[in-house]
């Protein structure tokens, strides 16, 4: 009896197991697609390259190979050098428009996800508008703005009015003033509608009671939206804000595209400098390595501005300042109340 | 299960690994013992006359054309497989700019199944494929296969790069182009009150004055300064015209550090800027616009890219609703020669056009003796045909070869005589970059310090010596780096 007992949790186990094992290789089944996508052209190239930040690396040529150590890193740190300085200036025009654009671009969107979540009249046709820039590529966007704001003779604004603005020359902190406000323009324009989207979304989760009590409390609309609104999409705002700080850094399109032959080749960001040595001719494959080195640089500048955001937003730990304030609000209400059964 | 799944993804990720690393294998020299990177193997099959059997041979060719001038290249090779049916078959792959140089490499180094036969490539990618031993000599391989044509017969202003300082030649360089001047022939009369074509510098600065007295709202030259081309072209131009060279023999830059060079580069500045600061010519003018203003009469000369020649008659007739003959009537070629040398307008250098030419080259993994002579067979073929070469000129392409330019087919030809002679009046004076394995720094450098000229508001000339120096010390930094 016992042994037949035995031999039935067995079976029972197996089984079990079995159907374990059935659903684990669908669960890998399920995931692998994304596994090797991800393997192969995320982890993969980041690897190889974190490999080749350390080496004379030339793909073309794997003999000359060789362990370079933290040299890729000395030159670019080296600021004498022509191509890294180049690099390090970069920066600059990226870091000013960045601190410009994070705040507006954070701004426009959830102005307009506040307003279409009151569901004005035609809501969704300005939802559905609003979303709409977000699926044009750069490329799109850089020939409509560009012939928009091309010089005279090929600029729609520029022919209309008869003048001769230079909207999309000059070079950096010297007179592109207005190109950086077209590529500003494009970037809210492009941009906008994801962060929308979520804002929207996020909008709607936020409890009622909250607005009613907030309210009661004597809260107008701009209080709501100061104690209730923003307290409650912190986390949101957030994630978005880093989005939008490692996109700013990451600065490559817009300038690519909305530029005229003067300053076309003018680097405005450390992307661009990526972007431009990595596919320029068969000689500089023999700097693949320094140019990893760049690109892990300026990983590691995006993550610690990102890390920043996160700390300045993240949630503090205020003690019993509250609670202690609260008490205190609690025992001269039960006073007032007190006092004014007394006279009664 | 997370363990189970940690160790799979550490699997995936090692398999990942193994698999690039491995192809990477086979890169590299793989040099012969006596140093070369080449071999032959295999027998010619040849018929009881002693003649070549090419029997059903496939050739892959990777070529740098991807322009406007793909079409008629591609009738080209069509006319090729026909013509051999059953015989040699060419398969093309067009590739684009710097992805041509790093894919035709990266497919030779690894022998890939899909690795190019021929390569059709600019001059100016010659070294760096040299260095990377990704072709062989042509000359060898015409000896070997006994399919030869005369490597002499060819201009020599471009042809004597084609050995790339090597005792063997490494490709056939075929055609050449630069920058190119339209003009419209009733303009020119009307504001000249003659047909004479102006020659030289300031023939061109008067007949701009007389255009510009008589419509200043318009521009007597519009040209396509947006366009990459016409941009990597201009400033050698300019450099070329007033005497001045591109680098040292030791492939470093003197622009600022030699007296005389520095002179030069100073001038070849002035020269362009002068026609934008005397309202000759609009600076930054986006190719359509630039065809625009020529189309609507707005400007007597247009100068851009020579392959542009069917758009321009036809957009031409378009505008202003005539016949494409009629178009061609009034629109005619002649060259930049001369334009930008401000001293001695009449010297040689001043004739001085910069360009470059596309050559044909057989690659390393050609080893079978039978495959070397179709590519052989098919260069002839492309090198020594006056119908292929009239063909090809209509595209825009002015040839190189002796045999073609001497035919008949080709000098009657009506576009070679209306456009293709006019652009290059002296092809032996026609230049290109030549050897340098820094081809695109040398041109980058080029290409912004005339950029960035453009960009001074006040142009002083200690502005321009400071912006020469900056591009003369960033190219020379550039080849140090190469060189570590």
């Amino acid at each position: 009896m016992k042994y037949f007992e035995n031999s039935v949790r067995d079976e029972n186990l197996i089984a079990r197991r079995r159907q374990r094992a059935k659903e684990q290789v669908s669960a890998y089944a399920l995931l692998s697609p994304f596994i090797i996508v991800f393997v192969l052209f995320s982890l993969l190239p980041f690897v190889m390259g974190f490999v080749y930040l350390f080496m004379k690396y030339d793909p073309y040529n794997l003999e000359a190979t060789q362990f370079y150590g933290l040299k890729n890193f000395e030159t670019l740190f080296n600021t004498e050098n022509s191509m890294s300085k180049e690099f390090w200036e970069s920066f600059g025009p990226v870091t000013v428009y960045a601190l410009c654009t994070f705040p507006i671009g954070t701004i426009v969107a959830f102005v307009l996800a506040y307003f279409v979540n009151m569901c004005p009249p035609g809501y969704k046709f300005f939802r559905a508008c609003i979303y709409l820039p977000s699926l044009v590529s750069i490329s799109i966007a850089g020939i409509v703005f560009c012939n928009i704001f091309g010089p005279s003779g090929s600029g729609l604004l520029n022919s209309w009015f008869g003048t001769n603005i230079d909207w999309l020359g000059g070079k950096p902190f010297q007179d592109d003033f207005l190109r950086w406000v077209i590529i500003l323009i494009v970037c809210v324009w492009l941009g906008t509608g994801g962060n929308f989207v979520i804002y929207a979304g996020v909008l709607k989760d936020i409890p009622k009671s909250l607005y009613e009590a907030c309210e009661m409390d004597g809260g107008g609309r701009w209080r709501k939206i100061l104690h209730v609104t923003l307290p409650g999409m912190k986390s949101t705002l957030s994630l978005t804000m880093f989005g939008v700080i490692v996109g700013m850094l990451s600065l490559y399109g817009q300038p690519y595209v909305l530029n005229t032959i003067e300053n076309e080749n003018i680097l405005v960001g450390p992307m661009m400098w990526i972007q431009k040595y990595l596919t320029a001719g068969l000689e500089y494959a023999k700097l693949t390595g320094y140019i990893c080195a760049a690109a892990l640089v300026l990983g590691i500048i995006s993550a610690v501005l990102g890390l920043i955001q996160r700390i300045a937003m993240a949630d503090r730990n205020h003690g019993d300042k509250y609670c202690a304030a609260y008490a205190k609000y609690s025992d001269l209400k039960a006073q007032s109340v007190k006092y004014k059964g007394g006279t009664k | 299960m997370k363990k189970k799944f940690l160790g799979a993804l550490c699997l995936s990720l090692a398999l990942a690994l193994t698999v690039p690393l491995a192809a990477c294998g086979g890169g590299g020299d793989d040099l012969n013992e006596d140093g070369t990177w080449w071999s032959t193997t295999g027998e010619l099959n040849k018929d009881a006359n002693g003649d070549i059997v090419f029997d059903d041979v496939s050739l892959r060719m990777s070529t740098i054309v991807s322009g406007v001038d793909k079409t008629p290249f591609g009738d080209i090779i069509a006319q090729f497989n026909a013509q051999y049916r059953g015989k040699i078959n060419i398969n093309v792959i067009y590739l684009q700019g710097d992805n041509f140089e790093k894919d035709v490499t990266m497919k030779v180094q690894q022998n890939a199944n899909n690795a190019p036969d021929i390569v059709m490539l600019h001059q100016e990618s010659l070294k760096g494929f040299l260095d990377y031993k990704v072709i062989q000599p042509y000359d060898l391989a015409m000896e070997e296969t006994g399919v030869e044509i005369d490597l002499t017969a060819f201009a020599q202003g471009v042809n004597q790069y084609a050995q790339a300082g090597t005792e063997y030649q490494y490709g056939v360089p075929f055609d050449a182009a630069g920058m190119v001047v339209y003009y419209n022939k009733d303009l020119l009369k009307e504001t000249t009150g003659s047909d004479k074509v102006p020659q030289t510098r300031s023939e061109l600065l008067s007949v701009c004055k007389q255009f510009k007295d008589k419509n200043s709202g318009n521009y007597p030259i519009s040209w396509e300064m947006s366009g990459d081309f016409f941009c990597q072209y201009l400033m050698p131009t300019a450099v070329l015209q007033n005497g001045g060279y591109l680098y040292k023999e030791d492939l470093y830059a003197d622009w600022y550090n030699n007296e005389t060079q520095r002179g030069i580069y100073k001038n070849a500045i002035q020269s362009v800027r002068s026609y934008i600061d005397s309202g000759y010519a609009k600076k930054g003018v986006h190719e359509m616009a630039g065809a625009t203003d020529f189309m609507q009469n707005k400007s007597i000369f247009y100068v851009t890219m020579p392959w542009y020649r069917e758009n321009i008659v036809s957009g031409y007739a378009t505008m202003n609703q005539i016949t494409v003959a009629e178009a061609e009537a009034k629109i005619s070629g002649t060259s930049v020669s001369g334009w930008f040398a401000m001293e001695n307008e009449t010297s040689e250098n001043a004739k001085k056009i910069f360009g470059d030419s596309h050559m044909f080259a057989m690659t390393k993994t050609v080893k079978d003796i039978n495959k070397k002579a179709a590519v052989c067979e098919f260069v002839k073929w492309f090198t020594q045909n006056a119908d292929v070469g009239a063909q090809w000129a209509e595209a825009g392409h002015v040839t190189l070869s002796n045999t073609i330019a001497t035919s008949t087919t080709y000098t009657e030809n009506k576009n070679v005589v209306n456009f293709i002679n006019n652009w290059y009046p002296h092809l032996d004076s026609f230049t290109t970059m030549g050897i340098t394995p820094y081809y695109s720094t040398v041109s980058e450098n080029l290409k912004t310090l005339l950029s960035e000229s453009l960009l001074l508001d006040s142009p002083t000339e200690s502005a321009y010596l400071e912006l020469i120096k900056t591009k003369q010390n960033a190219l020379n930094s550039r080849i140090d780096m190469f060189k570590m």
